[in-house]
């Protein structure tokens, strides 16, 4: 048999990956060109990468830091709320971004790894070079900010 | 939390669309610059670490390919695929002429072995910016690339360059046009212009193929197996046998694998292909995957034919409840479609009131699964969740309908 195919693992993970970066940065053309960009890179290396713990959070984070950099060059900071670009979400959704992108760049790295990427704390601290009680402080932080937030705009 | 967050989330409607051919053209790229970068300094790989740079933390500096590592000629298909004629069922659309000199165009350089993944002059096409219409055909614009692997001394590196020059993205430039024309019920190759060796000029003058009505589907029209000294590395290049856009459903494709010796070793994958969803997905589809180590592959040929066969099915579906209303839906999806693969599927979650009115409505994507542990056990079943949100709904029930893409 065939062993993992990059092609399935794409297709497959492509629509999540996006919408993660998307939700990290606030601004769909970076998130895309990253995405795009990061899964190139698993491409390239993929014999390595398709036996890591997540290969879609290896994707994700690495997209990330690629949006990070993009901000870095152009010399603006990263858009704290841009914002859906498509009309419809409702009040409430556009809230939970807002608050998501209004957190810290590590916590709002581990929110989006755990909870949009579906990596496991011990992953999340893999990708983040970080301990596990670091990575689950950082979300116990990034909760009860996220909580916080949400009660005082519904309030 | 996370089903707030992925409620958020999906409710954004991205107006990107997957690009695999671009993501396999640049990673082929990578490879090669990696394999340079790793040579020249193994210092600046650990500096850039510790500036941290986390994308670079797990750069893998083993070569996919050992230097010394055996490496005889790369293999091409053993048989190229042919024009389909359609079976009962299948969707037939009909092909602009323009989109059936394309097709042909490609399919007759791969057929004469031109365009092969790991040829040293390999003919790609450019994506039909370069397609006009002359007098004497339709003219085919073709960038000749060097795909053939190179030793950088650490390992083998992969990707094709323009062999008379590339774009600033890294595109080779257009330098060969196939023109081919229809005479009577059969596609010809009628002149060949510009960067093509004489020798090849004749393999590819005159070679013809009947000129049918084709159920739209994918075709791979030229693959290639690049032993390696863990695994053979499998290419697959594909083109879009059928208009843009589309109406007819993707395609089910099936690997088969040859020995050395071209002996059939048996089916070695399947895999479901949606059908294009931009105009550009249409040429230039690429896969590519690793058979097992001890496999002994050596080349392989791809068959699709218009996937007619059953999807996804609703199996169950049930409601949570908060205080009487529905704070979230989950239902089950099982894959009654062939063993081996699976599709993609988008779902209506719906919740209805006593009247059957919708009182709350979301899609939700149900992705393909592609783990050789995941397509264990058929029929192949999927759990999905759907969160309501922050207020829960008064509903009476839920109701969850699905279409494979």
């Amino acid at each position: 048999m065939a062993g993992d195919d990059f092609s399935g693992f794409y297709s497959s993970s492509f629509d999540r990956v996006l919408r993660a970066v998307w939700a990290f940065c606030g601004d769909e053309d970076v998130a895309y060109d990253s995405v795009q960009e990061a899964f190139a890179r698993a491409y390239g290396r993929w014999a390595r990468v398709r036996g890591a713990r997540s290969p879609q959070g290896w994707v994700t984070r690495t997209a990330m830091n690629l949006t990070r950099r993009h901000f870095r060059r152009a010399t603006s900071p990263l858009p704290p709320d841009a914002g859906p670009s498509a009309p419809g979400p409702t009040t409430e959704r556009v809230d939970v971004l807002a608050a998501l992108r209004s957190l810290p760049r590590r916590q709002r790295q581990a929110v989006v790894l755990h909870y949009l990427a579906d990596c496991p704390v011990a992953t999340v601290a893999d990708l983040m070079g970080l301990s596990e009680g670091t990575v689950k402080a950082h979300l116990h932080r990034a909760r009860g900010v996220l909580y916080e937030l949400l009660e005082v705009r519904h309030a | 939390m996370r089903e707030e967050l992925l409620a958020a989330v999906e409710s954004e409607r991205t107006t990107k669309s997957p690009d695999l051919s671009w993501v396999v053209r640049r990673g082929r790229r990578i490879r090669v610059l990696r394999r340079a970068a790793v040579a020249a300094s193994a210092l600046l790989l650990a500096g850039t670490v510790t500036a941290g740079a986390v994308a670079l933390r797990v750069e893998d500096p083993a070569p996919d390919v050992a230097p010394g590592d055996a490496t005889p000629a790369p293999q091409a298909s053993p048989r190229p695929p042919r024009p389909q004629r359609p079976r009962p069922g299948e969707v037939v659309e009909a092909m602009s002429e323009r989109e059936q000199a394309e097709v042909f165009a490609i399919r007759a350089l791969a057929a004469t072995g031109l365009t092969q993944p790991f040829r040293a002059r390999s003919y790609l096409f450019t994506g039909g910016d370069d397609t006009t219409q002359t007098a004497d055909g339709w003219r085919v614009g073709f960038s000749a690339g060097d795909c053939a692997p190179r030793d950088t001394g650490e390992g083998m590196s992969f990707g094709c360059r323009g062999i008379s020059g590339e774009d600033r993205a890294g595109n080779g430039l257009t330098d060969t046009y196939v023109v081919v024309a229809r005479e009577a019920k059969r596609w010809r190759v009628v002149a060949v212009e510009g960067n093509m060796p004489d020798e090849e000029r004749e393999r590819l003058a005159g070679y013809s193929l009947p000129a049918i009505p084709e159920p739209p589907h994918w075709e791979f029209t030229a693959t290639g197996v690049w032993p390696g000294s863990d695994a053979p590395y499998i290419e697959m290049w594909g083109v879009w046998v059928g208009p843009y856009p589309t109406a007819a459903p993707g395609s089910a494709c099936v690997v088969h694998a040859f020995d050395s010796r071209g002996k059939s070793m048996g089916v070695l994958q399947r895999f479901y292909e949606e059908a294009p969803n931009r105009e550009f997905e249409r040429a230039g589809g690429a896969r590519g995957s690793q058979a097992e180590s001890s496999s002994g592959v050596a080349a392989v040929t791809v068959r699709c034919r218009q996937y007619t066969g059953r999807g996804w099915k609703v199996d169950s579906v049930a409601s949570t409840l908060h205080r009487g209303r529905v704070s979230g839906v989950a239902f089950d999806v099982v894959w009654r479609g062939d063993e081996g693969f699976t599709a993609r599927a988008r779902c209506r979650v719906r919740l209805l009131d006593r009247k059957d009115r919708t009182v709350w409505q979301r899609w939700v994507k149900v992705d393909q699964l592609w783990r050789p542990s995941e397509l264990d056990d058929y029929p192949y079943t999927v759990r999905e969740r759907v969160d309501i949100g922050r207020r829960p709904v008064a509903a009476e029930r839920a109701d969850v309908v699905c279409e494979t893409i």
